[in-house]
């Protein structure tokens, strides 16, 4: 854990990628929590640092923290160890970059009530290191308030799913995610009668990936739900506002931690079952896995998926830059045999 | 077996033969090592080894292990897959005299060793684990085909600071129903401003809290093992446990520094590989390996105090970060003019003495700790940059593990590390399970190593 240096203090963006790191705990402490959306995938894998290696590394974790940490307006950079490669990056961070880094463990496992513990008691850690920001502690009703104002944002958010088309919720998500606001609805969206219902899932979309939307329109879809990790499976429960006063850490450490179903948690039945919820609550006839090259988490988890969905998968593997044509015509044939 | 010299499998054969006729007493698992050729592990024709009857002791020791695991199945023990803690968790279950445990981790040899011949790798291909993962996906492969190991009764694998491969991996393990006790393993994070850190077995520090966390999780698994299998696991085994593996901990640690700190290497980096990979779970007979290894420290001192050994004191003392799948390319170091002075393969932490002046489960808690990859990538090359100083290696190799979630970047860490405080060539090679189609090229960059050393060590 680092403190800033005093001449950084104008620097106010606390910037990270994981949606276990609740956006509310840093703006209780008076910080500007930023899960940012990574827009360049710059081939250097470290800005800053004497080395350049592509073979092995996430392109995702590779733009993040090259954009992250090359952007003045961030005063801390916040990253979990729900992947492997993030954990690296957080080295990486520290060896190259002088803007403070976080690294906070997510537990993997999920059945015990120690690692509910844990948890909690990463965010009292990360709490620590905001107030070495300059942050201030929050007083638990300060808390709980925080907490009601982005409970109540993301319900609003939510009221607009369906609403919109999927790539316009998507990229509220993103724009919540980003800023912490919620852009009201325009005219309401129909999908087309012919149009094919598909979801998403799979790792974080940013950037470019959004025209992953356009295509699949192009070629006759209706993205009818994200559950990619940007899209409406991580956002947390609702918060139990019957305990928010007097509990508000607690009530805030199981909302993130334990609602929302993942591919890294051990074991990971409840994806798998989530998914089937919703591929048969949303009638989707397809589903579309869009994960990273060397995302071993969802890679390894493509066949179990395709086992065990009713309707058919595409496995699409991006490598951070646009959407290609082998891409474009796996969608083009995939969208033909949903037909 | 008097002369000094890597043989060959059939050289090995008549070394035995000759040995025998001398009078040798060969162990119950003992015999020539081609029969093992017949039990498919073809690999094993195209490794040279060294030619004494306590290094054939170690290889046959080391081929038999399922034929061991099996036997105590016979014998009414009861299997414990543990997997990824490369070290912790036997200590604890060898602790329970009716528990015998292994890692199904060590399949990742079985393409090298069978040469392929097991089709693991096409196998966990068919299951989507392609070669983007590490090796180890030969593993996933192997609970299919059932083949090389018996079904385990209990499966454990730690996870949290662990690599995704072998995460996802061992998931799918689980998916193809294999229930897993999942563990957790917190990174080893770094201490706060006002807190204070206990020191782990070889240097690092941890936080109180996490040790606590850890040893709350070892309370567990014995609870579950215990419903699970029947067998209560008391502190009162566990130290007995601590204390017989430190035995063999400490008999490692002689082996290392002998041949480390030898003029003459007195011992081929092959055979060290394989008797430093006993100590995660002591090749499933913790009694046996003892022996095994002591004959070896034996062997190695004999030879040190003769002046005996490979290559002569010309050869370049090599560093060697990460263990290889393909085992013929540790063969190359000597055919490049390089031995071995220092070893991290991933498992130091099961290397280290355990401490015996604490509780037992906070013991092992410290050990799982000093896992190097349950850390930063700076605390590994740190340990790492120790030793490279205490041993006077001369050059590095960081060998990648094709597909590992962690190498490219740790590799980086470590080698701008290592930079920054020694003058002497670092190289990364990646060395797939069978790595014929790379024999050239990592020939060429091994070469080239020693050679830069060895010009460096004449401008010094």
């Amino acid at each position: 854990m680092t403190s800033a240096p005093s001449t950084e203090r104008s620097r106010k963006k606390v910037i990270y990628s994981s949606p276990y790191i609740p956006a509310e705990w840093i703006a209780a402490h008076g910080l500007e929590p930023n899960r940012m959306a990574c827009l360049s995938y710059d081939r250097s894998l470290f800005v800053s640092a004497p080395v350049n290696v592509e073979a092995g590394v996430c392109p995702y974790m590779r733009g993040f923290i090259n954009q992250a940490s090359s952007d003045t307006r961030v005063q801390a950079i916040i990253l979990t160890t729900t992947c492997d490669q993030m954990r690296r990056g957080a080295d990486l961070i520290s060896l190259y970059s002088h803007i403070p880094c976080f690294l906070m463990h997510v537990p993997a496992s999920w059945e015990t009530s120690g690692v509910n513990r844990l948890f909690l008691r990463e965010l009292e850690r990360l709490g620590e290191f905001l107030v070495s920001l300059g942050g201030v502690k929050p007083q638990p009703d300060e808390l709980a308030a925080t907490m009601r104002t982005y409970d109540e944002k993301r319900k609003k958010l939510m009221a607009q799913q369906g609403m919109v088309s999927g790539k316009d919720f998507a990229q509220k998500l993103a724009c919540f995610a980003e800023t912490g606001n919620v852009t009201d609805g325009r005219e309401q969206y129909v999908p087309g009668e012919k149009c094919i219902p598909v979801g998403f899932i799979g790792s974080p979309l940013t950037g470019n990936h959004f025209d992953l939307f356009d295509v699949f329109s192009e070629y006759g879809a209706s993205v009818a739900f994200n559950a990619t990790e940007t899209g409406e499976r991580v956002l947390p429960a609702r918060f139990d506002l019957r305990r928010l006063k007097d509990e508000p850490m607690h009530v805030l450490a199981e909302s993130y931690f334990s609602s929302f179903p993942d591919i890294g948690e051990r074991p990971n039945n409840r994806i798998f079952m989530w998914m089937k919820d919703r591929v048969r609550d949303h009638h989707v006839r397809g589903v579309v896995l869009i994960r990273y090259m060397w995302c071993d988490k969802w890679h390894a988890e493509a066949q179990r998926f395709r086992e065990s969905l009713s309707v058919p998968l595409l496995d699409i593997e991006i490598d951070g830059e646009q959407i290609g044509e082998r891409t474009r015509n796996r969608i083009q044939a995939f969208m033909e045999g949903l037909r | 077996m008097d002369r000094l010299q890597q043989i060959t499998l059939e050289e090995c054969d008549a070394a035995y033969g000759q040995w025998l006729s001398y009078g040798g007493q060969a162990p119950r698992y003992g015999g020539r090592l081609s029969r093992h050729v017949k039990d498919g592990n073809k690999g094993i024709e195209r490794l040279k080894f060294d030619n004494s009857a306590v290094a054939m002791n170690l290889w046959n020791f080391l081929l038999t292990e399922e034929e061991r695991l099996r036997e105590a199945r016979s014998a009414g023990k009861k299997l414990i897959g543990t997997m990824k803690d490369l070290g912790t968790l036997p200590v604890m279950v060898y602790a329970h005299p009716g528990l015998v445990a292994f890692y199904p981790d060590g399949a990742w040899w079985i393409p090298c060793l069978m040469d392929e011949n097991d089709r693991l790798l096409e196998v966990a291909d068919q299951l989507g684990v392609d070669g983007t993962f590490c090796p180890v996906r030969a593993m996933l492969a192997a609970f299919v085909t059932g083949d090389h190991f018996p079904a385990p009764d209990m499966l454990i694998c730690s996870v949290g600071a662990t690599c995704d491969d072998f995460s996802a991996i061992a998931q799918r393990v689980e998916g193809l129903g294999n229930p897993i006790l999942w563990w957790e393993l917190p990174h080893r994070r770094a201490l706060g401003h006002d807190e204070t850190g206990i020191e782990l077995p070889g240097g690092a520090c941890a936080a109180k809290d996490q040790i606590d966390f850890v040893k709350d999780e070892m309370t567990r698994i014995i609870r579950v093992m215990a419903d699970t299998v029947g067998a209560s696991v008391t502190d009162d085994m566990i130290v007995h446990g601590i204390s017989e593996a430190n035995k063999v901990r400490a008999c490692l640690a002689e082996l290392r520094l002998t041949i480390f700190t030898a003029d003459i290497a007195p011992l081929p980096a092959l055979e060290l590989l394989v008797a430093e990979m006993m100590a995660i779970h002591f090749c499933s007979d913790r009694d046996e390996v003892l022996v095994v290894l002591s004959g070896l420290l034996e062997l190695v001192q004999q030879r040190v105090a003769a002046g005996v050994g490979y290559l002569g004191p010309d050869s370049v003392r090599v560093f060697w970060i990460n263990p290889v799948a393909d085992l013929r390319v540790m063969n190359m170091l000597e055919e490049c003019g390089g031995r071995i002075c220092g070893t991290e393969y991933l498992f130091t932490h099961a290397l280290d003495q355990i401490p015996t002046h604490i509780p037992p489960r906070e013991a092992l808690a410290r050990m799982a700790l000093a896992d190097p990859m349950a850390g930063a990538a700076q605390d590994r090359a740190r340990r790492i940059c120790a030793d490279i100083k205490r041993f006077g290696s001369e050059a590095v190799i960081i060998s990648r593990i094709p597909g590992a979630s962690h190498c490219a970047l740790e590799g980086v860490v470590i080698k701008e590390t290592i930079r920054s405080i020694f003058d002497i060539p670092v190289v990364e090679i990646e060395v797939p399970p069978v790595s014929d189609t790379f024999q050239a090229s990592l020939r060429t960059r091994l070469s080239a190593l020693i050679e830069i050393a060895k010009g460096q060590r004449k401008r010094k």
